[in-house]
């Protein structure tokens, strides 16, 4: 490494060519400054949302789920997406996506890839999907399970991507290059350089799309792709993965590469408003409904857990049994939802307390079995017990082992070897190199009468 | 709008802006630069139009067409790069006699190690042990600096070109000494440096009565084994990792160094990883071996790849909750110092004369004549110093040197390790090292750090530093 004279004071440099005007730029995730730059109008907005800046407020309202080993699938998630209302959850995991219907907690579609998908986005009825495979952007219509658009361009680098809710437009970022894509006409709409997603949501009326860059949510107006400068948001940090509403104005994200935790923040008071905890191991990716009412949160283990964000609360796991030791033991009910009047599946873990006027007839629970049930002969297979004005219902969770390898953990784990004083060497007799001359032996051994040691070894043999 | 287009000088302006703040620019990928200004504490990502507009402030040029609407000048207002009044220098000066109330005492240059790259090639020439004689002085004089100027503590830190432990008499008889002595009201707080390999009495007397140690370890038992081996040859992890299990187990606060020669770049991840895994230092200090002493000749680890595998080890040990730091990249620090050398470091060599260095620990070192300052004076129980060497040390700190003036990371890497730019550069003047370019990398990196946990905009953190630094002129 050569050494120049370091000159990185203040001189003009050369403009280039796209700047028109000064720009502030985010920093993203990938540290290679190619993301949008900031007017400096929008970056002095932003000031505002510099930590420590702001006036004291309440903290946030941290929910806890009870700790689950109920998997959604046997190894980690790489990718999650919801409709807008929340109903229709898609993950993606060891080159397979699941459709579940939330409303029944049940798989409704399964699809096989060649790679793994990295970036999913759903239409509003959930019968699309959208996901980044390998170099290609592909859009399934999942009633037929069939690839329905293949986006002809291949694309590198996708951070996220976003589906109206008809399915008409497509909107995904390519190496800090947002696109608007027409999969009906099979044309690029239009493109915007130097804009970096990690997450986009389209309007429920699909004539607004929100981008959230690092530190930052835009809004562009569609098809023609113009960004609204009037408006600009609070977003976060990098986050490992990160999920928008579509009116920008809630933020879900895995605040840091790594962590175990989910923070949701409201965009216009610039506060984080719900932690989520609850999963063992580090976070892969996030999803958050547009409306903002229900989110998703998986982790490197496969679990995924469900989040009602209205009250908010814990709301469920989604569970695939096939993908879950046979050791682990949950419960399935349905309740109905009092503010749509519907029956929602639920699966929590057996040490989830039960909703009042219902009682757990498992046997994983301790105290709550039913012993009632099983002196009735039926406790080999045990049935919930329905209160007839209870709106509840329960049965025991069916779990049958999966066929499925065991995987190692990894861990980089060395053992230390315990210390353990190494036994003295025998000293050899001294042989004379030359008569009357030098001697020489290990270090350590005595030094016999009239010799002198000369080396410094030993410390006061000198 | 080009550099060729006419702008208006700020004499047209009715009240132009005015830069006033040391601003830095580090160019980066795709047109971006990093925009610095190190005494404000602000740092923020802009293309060249910012630049640009930044550096016609600092030309007296107010470009008025390039901030139609006048954000970018509140914005760069905000961070105190402009109208914010003039900036105060880190800069801490010395002069006259020295007064310290710290003293290092190089106990001894012998070792139970023969570690490959010594930088004092310990083990090669005849050993020399410091007396209690020659501690003592030192002690009573720092001590007696300390009741001149009122100050409540005093420092004793041992080390040297070989294994303080190995002069274990007079490092336990002269901290017993000091704490005899100290008035009521002066605190002796005391550490020392260390190989590891220790008996258990050592461990015990050592978490009892000491406040912190700098260990060598490696990490990686293979890795710590091909370069730090005892005099039989054999390799000292087994020792080290009890050691610090033991430290551990007393809770002790102490910090590890991790040495790294080019072959254990690639290892240096895992090294780290497995410190942070196995242990518990309250600090991890990683730098490249330095080619003096034994590792003279050997293959330099001041390499690109020595970045790459410090940035890599630097998110593992962050996933262990812990940070790694390298001494010359020091975001956090604004100061004209690298170093005790230009400091007026006071530490004793065996023989107990003055050195400002603890790399030069000996008066046969290469540059003895360069760093040592002082010698006991027969007539009294004091020392009488050679004020021009060390007003040449002095001279030393950042702010002489005109090699770093261009530099963004002067104020906070100091001038780096003027030893070292001896032995890079000779007596002649400062030119550089390799170093330079590892400290710009990780100080870029830290800046980028801060810009991302401020939410990454920009990062500015006025009323901390500056505050905390003492101006020190005498």
């Amino acid at each position: 490494m050569k050494q120049q004279l370091p000159q990185f004071g203040l001189q003009r440099v050369a403009d280039g060519d796209t700047d028109l005007s000064p720009a502030i730029v985010p920093l993203t995730a990938r540290r290679d400054f190619l993301g949008a730059g900031l007017s400096a109008a929008a970056a002095l907005w932003l000031t505002g949302c510099a930590p420590g800046k702001s006036e004291v407020s309440e903290p946030p309202v941290t929910i806890k789920a009870p700790t689950s080993e109920l998997k959604a699938h046997h190894n980690g998630v790489s990718a999650l997406a919801l409709t807008a209302n929340g109903q229709t959850l898609a993950s993606a995991s060891d080159m397979n996506v699941k459709i579940w219907d939330l409303q029944t907690g049940r798989i409704t579609t399964t699809l096989k890839l060649d790679a793994e998908a990295k970036a999913m986005a759903l239409t509003a009825d959930g019968q699309k999907l959208a996901a980044v495979i390998g170099k290609q952007i592909k859009i399934w219509s999942l009633a037929q399970g069939e690839v329905w658009h293949v986006v002809p361009e291949p694309v590198n680098r996708v951070g996220a991507l976003a589906l109206s809710p008809d399915g008409q437009l497509i909107a995904f970022d390519d190496d800090s290059t947002l696109n608007l894509w027409s999969p009906a006409q099979s044309r690029l709409l239009q493109k915007v350089e130097g804009a970096y997603a990690d997450a986009l949501a389209i309007s429920a009326d699909g004539r607004r799309l929100a981008m959230h860059t690092t530190a930052v949510v835009k809004f562009y107006s569609l098809p023609d792709l113009r960004e609204q400068k009037e408006s600009f948001l609070c977003g976060v940090g990098m986050g490992s993965d990160i999920g928008l509403t579509s009116d920008g104005k809630r933020i879900a994200a895995s605040v840091l590469l790594d962590d175990k935790v989910a923070k949701v923040w409201d965009a216009v008071t610039q506060k984080v408003r719900l932690v989520l905890e609850g999963h063992q191991t580090y976070l892969r990716a996030v999803a958050l409904a547009a409306d903002g009412q229900t989110m998703a949160t998986a982790d490197l283990n496969g679990v995924i857990l469900l989040w009602d964000l209205r009250e908010p609360r814990f709301r469920s796991v989604a569970y695939d049994r096939t993908e879950t030791d046979s050791k682990v033991k949950g419960i399935n009910y349905k309740a109905r939802d009092l503010a749509t009047g519907q029956m929602i599946g639920y699966t929590v873990p057996c040490s989830e307390s039960l909703p009042i006027a219902a009682s757990c007839v498992c046997n994983c629970v301790a105290g709550t079995y039913n012993a009632r049930t099983a002196q009735q002969g039926r406790a080999q297979r045990p049935r919930a017990r329905v209160t007839q004005d209870s709106p509840v219902e329960y049965r025991p969770l069916e779990i049958a082992r999966p066929q499925l390898q065991e995987v190692p953990r990894f861990e980089r784990r060395i053992e230390i070897p315990r210390y353990e004083p190494q036994p003295v060497r025998p000293i050899e007799p001294i042989q004379p190199l030359t008569p009357g001359g030098t001697f020489k032996k290990p270090c350590g051994a005595p030094v016999p009468p009239g010799m002198k040691c000369t080396c410094n070894c030993i410390p006061g043999n000198f | 709008m080009s550099a060729t287009e006419a702008i208006p000088t700020a004499e047209c302006a009715e009240s132009p802006p005015l830069l006033t703040a040391e601003t830095f620019v580090i160019p980066s990928l795709a047109g971006r630069y990093i925009v610095y200004a190190p005494l404000r504490r602000a740092a923020f990502i802009a293309n060249a139009r910012v630049v640009n507009f930044l550096a016609d402030l600092q030309a007296g040029r107010f470009d008025a067409a390039a901030d139609p609407d006048g954000s970018l000048t509140e914005f760069l207002r905000h961070l105190e790069l402009i109208d914010a009044g003039p900036e105060e220098l880190p800069i801490t000066t010395f002069s006259g006699e020295p007064e310290p109330t710290e003293v290092t005492l190089f106990l001894t240059t012998a070792c139970n190690l023969r570690c490959t790259y010594c930088y004092a090639s310990a083990g090669d020439r005849p050993a020399k042990f410091m007396s209690l004689e020659v501690a003592r002085r030192g002690i009573d004089f720092v001590l007696a600096n300390a009741v001149r100027k009122q100050i409540p503590a005093i420092g004793i830190t041992y080390h040297g070109g070989g294994e303080p432990t190995l002069n274990w008499r007079v490092m336990t008889e002269s901290l017993q000494y000091a704490r005899e002595v100290a008035a009521t009201g002066i605190e002796v707080k005391a550490s020392t440096a260390s190989n590891g390999v220790l008996t258990d009495e050592q461990i015990n007397w050592i978490t009892t009565n000491l406040q912190g140690v700098s260990l060598s370890f490696d990490g990686l038992p293979a890795a710590h084994d091909r370069h730090r081996l005892t005099v039989l040859g054999t390799g000292s992890s087994e020792r080290v990792i009890h050691t610090l299990k033991r430290f551990d187990d007393a809770q002790f606060n102490y910090g590890i160094r991790v040495t790294v020669t080019k072959d254990q770049i690639p290892l240096l991840p895992d090294s780290i990883e497995f410190i942070c895994a196995q242990f518990h230092p309250a600090r991890i200090q990683v730098e490249p071996a330095y080619q003096i002493g034994r590792w003279e000749h050997a293959p330099s680890a001041e390499t690109e790849e020595f970045i790459g595998a410090y940035r890599q080890a630097q998110q593992r040990a962050r996933q262990h909750g812990h940070e790694i730091y390298f001494s010359g990249a020091r975001v956090g620090l604004l100061t004209n110092h690298f170093c005790g050398v230009t400091q007026d470091s006071f530490a004793l060599s065996p023989d107990g004369n003055v050195s400002a260095c603890y790399e030069t620990f000996s008066e046969e070192n290469t540059w003895a004549q360069k760093f040592f300052y002082g010698q006991p004076d027969a007539q009294s129980n004091s020392y009488r110093f050679n004020l021009p060497v060390l007003n040449h040390l002095r001279q030393q700190a950042v702010q002489h040197r005109s090699y770093c003036q261009g530099c963004f990371a002067k104020w906070n890497c100091g001038g780096d390790c003027y030893h070292k730019s001896l032995t890079v550069n000779g007596a002649d003047e400062f030119a550089g090292t390799d170093r330079c370019h590892i400290i710009r990398e990780l100080t870029k990196d830290q800046i980028l750090d801060r810009i991302d946990v401020a939410g990454g905009i920009f990062w500015h953190e006025p009323d901390t530093v500056l505050a905390a630094q003492h101006k020190e002129t005498r």
